[in-house]
């Protein structure tokens, strides 16, 4: 038997990507918030993590609606969403992939979840 | 604040320079992970899957009258499937009508509607506005009280039924009565607008409406109000119980209800439950011990102080009266307990009914110990006379008596449901048949030995009582030898085709036929009496070894016209006698089916006879044959 082969990746500019949380928009117009783990040719994505969002209906603006006390003229319908943990986009249905700005996390410039926690905690202890 | 960035195009360019079959992932992540990963956009899997007809469809979209009427007859088919056990989720929920109606968890009237209804409907939106949305507000109102009456009573969520309403409320707040008016507007729509309608079409919709009207009526029903005295246009039938004739009758209907084929609802099974008992109250009229009392007053006819009504009042404890009551008082909680769950077990189905049996017939075995006890304390309080026999003197023990006669009731039930579950393979139903036999002519000996004990009481008194039990008890005997007969005819039926080796024994490599024996009589084996009996003698006994095969046959043939006989004897008695008071018809077609079965084993002892040479059986499960006799049909190999 042969041994399993290192991984190197194919293709830097992908594995940029990976661990990184994705947004990714699907045919149905609903979109999904994971960490990317795993990416092929097509396009297949498999999200870890993952929030999945929905645009109200117009039967919840309706209801919404009726529950404001319409002052304002405008009614706020929250987006439903609800995490559905680990799931496979398929390439096909992709409208939209984005990615979250690294800038907007704290302790970008370590990239290391763990030394952030390090950092936090020795900040915390001066 | 997160900020996401576009990288599609990147994204999509990077992908598309990578070879069909190349990975990037995080070097830590498996495939092996990605196994359990949902599939978006994959109807089967991703349930937030938004399809676009469940998104844009729009209640109001005018419909045909024949759309109406399909619609209709489909929801009608979802609810049945519901009733018949499968989820709502799979049923009324998938309507997109249903789910319109029932999406914004409509607490009042006005707010289950199918959306804000067209100002100026259009012929067609006018019928699903004044038709079809009182029909299906109708109908879940029907759910509603479906999901209230199953689960109050005994029945076996997700085998029998599904009670899940996925915290939808079935409009429980909303009155029966605001219904019941929407749908008599309905008619009365279809009425105003007759001439628009073909006279079939409006025929039709009448029809189905008035159909949701009545069965809305019964069930908004429940045990209560038929205990005071309710009406019903669908359960009639099964009302007649609650006009008690005795506990024989009532537990002939329970038996029969229980046989029924197909099994009843979930719904009946559950309203029969109600019927049967409320709030300590048996048929809505009487305290347990009046019908556990009658039930042992007209099978062991015991010495009448034991169940004087008197005895309950008194309170000095000298008194031999006081010390019967104590001891009645712990028989009716013992014993009361398992006797009506006895019925509430027929009020299963049939194979929940037999596993549950299995476990009772144990329990019916120490209540019997337990009683004998009790009866032998009794009897210093009774002063019961003995009767002498040759083996000294003998006493009634009435109370265990009667439990033993239940049990060996049970414990038949138990090999004819086998039988009628298709649990026992076709090798085997000589050596079930001789247990069935068994069990029959030990409870003919009992019932016998019962007989004996009934003494005729003075003149002038309790006359009537006597002879009710002397005429059950003879009804029983020939009940007994009927089914003796046809299930000895079975066992040299099965025991010739066995020793012809065509009913196709399977090799088992990892058991014998000892283990098998055991397993089979797991549920009897720790019962004291009658015992499991060795696996060598019950070999002998079924084999038959020493007998000729022509001996063999003619003895089931003599057995099987036995038999016959006394069916047919059976089939012309009044419903008083057989205790079928509330469902001879039940009776009728049982015996029928008895009688039917017999001819049919019959028929497969004669062409055994006739012919030498090889044939082959295969079994007949059919309607006309009683389930626990289905009957071998035997062909010529050619």
């Amino acid at each position: 038997m042969n041994a399993p082969q290192p991984y190197t990746s194919p293709s830097p500019v992908l594995q940029a990507f990976i661990n990184k949380s994705l947004r990714v928009t699907t045919t149905d117009a609903r979109f999904f918030i994971g960490e990317l783990k795993c990416t092929d040719r097509d396009r297949n994505l498999i999200l870890v993590n993952t929030t999945e969002y929905r645009y109200p209906s117009a039967n919840d603006g309706l209801n919404a609606a009726k529950e404001s006390d319409g002052s304002s003229g405008k009614v706020r319908v929250d987006m439903a969403n609800r995490f559905i943990g680990l799931v496979v986009v398929p390439g096909n249905v992709i409208t939209k992939i984005e990615v979250q700005e690294a800038a907007a996390r704290r302790g970008w410039r370590f990239g290391s979840g763990a030394l952030e926690t390090l950092k936090m905690s020795m900040m915390a202890s001066v | 604040m997160t900020t996401f960035r576009d990288v599609t195009k990147e994204f999509l360019e990077a992908s598309g320079k990578l070879n069909v079959g190349q990975l990037v992932q995080d070097p830590d992540f498996t495939l092996f992970q990605a196994v359990g990963a949902l599939e978006i956009m994959d109807p089967k899997m991703d349930s937030g899957l938004l399809e676009p007809e469940y998104e844009r469809f729009y209640a109001w979209a005018p419909r045909l009258p024949e759309e109406i009427i399909g619609i209709m007859d489909h929801l009608l088919c979802n609810e049945m499937a519901w009733h018949l056990g499968s989820a709502l989720s799979q049923t009324l929920f998938a309507n997109l009508y249903i789910d319109k109606l029932l999406s914004s968890s409509p607490m009042k009237l006005e707010q289950a509607t199918f959306g804000t209804p067209p100002r100026e409907p259009t012929p067609g939106q006018e019928i699903v506005l004044h038709v079809l949305q009182p029909y299906c507000l109708a109908l879940i109102k029907c759910c509603g009280y479906m999901a209230k009456q199953v689960p109050s009573e005994h029945i076996y969520e997700e085998e029998d039924f599904v009670p899940q309403t996925y915290g939808l409320p079935l409009l429980q707040n909303i009155e029966h009565a605001e219904i019941v008016v929407l749908l008599d507007s309905a008619l009365q729509w279809l009425v105003d607008n007759e001439a628009a309608l073909s006279k079939e079409l409006a025929a039709a919709l009448r029809n189905r409406l008035k159909l949701r009207k009545l069965l809305l009526e019964d069930f908004a029903k429940d045990g209560e109000s038929y205990h005071e005295g309710a009406t019903s246009n669908w359960v009639e039938n099964m009302l007649k119980i609650l006009n008690y004739a005795g506990a024989s009758n009532t537990m002939t209907y329970f038996m029969h209800f229980s046989a029924r084929r197909p099994t009843p609802l979930p719904y009946s099974r559950s309203l029969l439950q109600s019927l049967l008992m409320k709030d300590m109250k048996v048929l809505g009229r009487m305290p347990l011990k009046c019908i556990l009392f009658d039930d042992i007053q007209e099978l062991a006819y015991p010495v009448k102080e034991l169940l004087d009504p008197k005895n309950f009042e008194v309170e000095a404890p000298q008194s031999p009266k006081y010390q019967i009551a104590k001891r009645m008082d712990w028989f009716v909680e013992r014993a009361g307990r398992s006797y009506i769950e006895l019925y509430r077990n027929f009020c299963q189905n049939r194979a929940r009914l037999r596993r549950i049996l299995c476990k009772a017939v144990l329990d019916w075995d120490s209540l019997q110990v337990e009683s004998e006890e009790i009866d032998s304390e009794l009897r210093d309080f009774t002063n019961e006379a003995p009767v002498h026999t040759r083996d000294g003197p003998l006493y009634s023990f009435s109370l265990s008596s009667w439990v033993y006669h239940y049990k060996l009731r049970i414990m038949e039930l138990i090999i004819l449901l086998g039988f009628e579950l298709d649990i026992f393979p076709l090798h085997e139903f000589d050596g079930m048949y001789w247990y069935l036999q068994f069990y029959l002519r030990t409870r003919s000996g009992h019932v016998d030995r019962m007989r004996s004990f009934v003494r005729t009481p003075p003149k002038g008194e309790d006359q009537e009582g006597y002879n009710k039990t002397i005429s059950m008890l003879n009804y029983t005997l020939l009940e007994i030898a009927a089914m003796q007969d046809l299930a000895s005819a079975c066992v040299y039926l099965y025991c010739a085709l066995n020793r012809r080796k065509v009913l196709g024994k399977p090799k088992t490599p990892y058991g014998d036929d000892l283990l098998r024996y055991e397993g089979r009589m797991k549920p009897f084996l720790s019962i004291g009496c009658p015992e499991v009996i060795a696996y060598d003698t019950f070999r002998s006994v079924v084999d038959n070894e020493e007998m000729e095969m022509k001996e063999i046959l003619s003895y089931a043939n003599d057995h099987i016209a036995e038999a016959k006989k006394q069916y047919q004897k059976m089939s012309k008695l009044p419903a008083s006698i057989v205790r079928a008071n509330i469902c001879y018809d039940s009776f009728r077609t049982n015996v029928n089916c008895l009688l039917r079965s017999c001819v049919g084993v019959g028929v497969a002892i004669g062409v055994l006879s006739r012919e030498d040479g090889p044939v082959e059986v295969t079994l007949d499960h059919g309607d006309k044959y009683h389930p626990a006799f289905p009957v071998p049909c035997i062909k010529v190999k050619s």
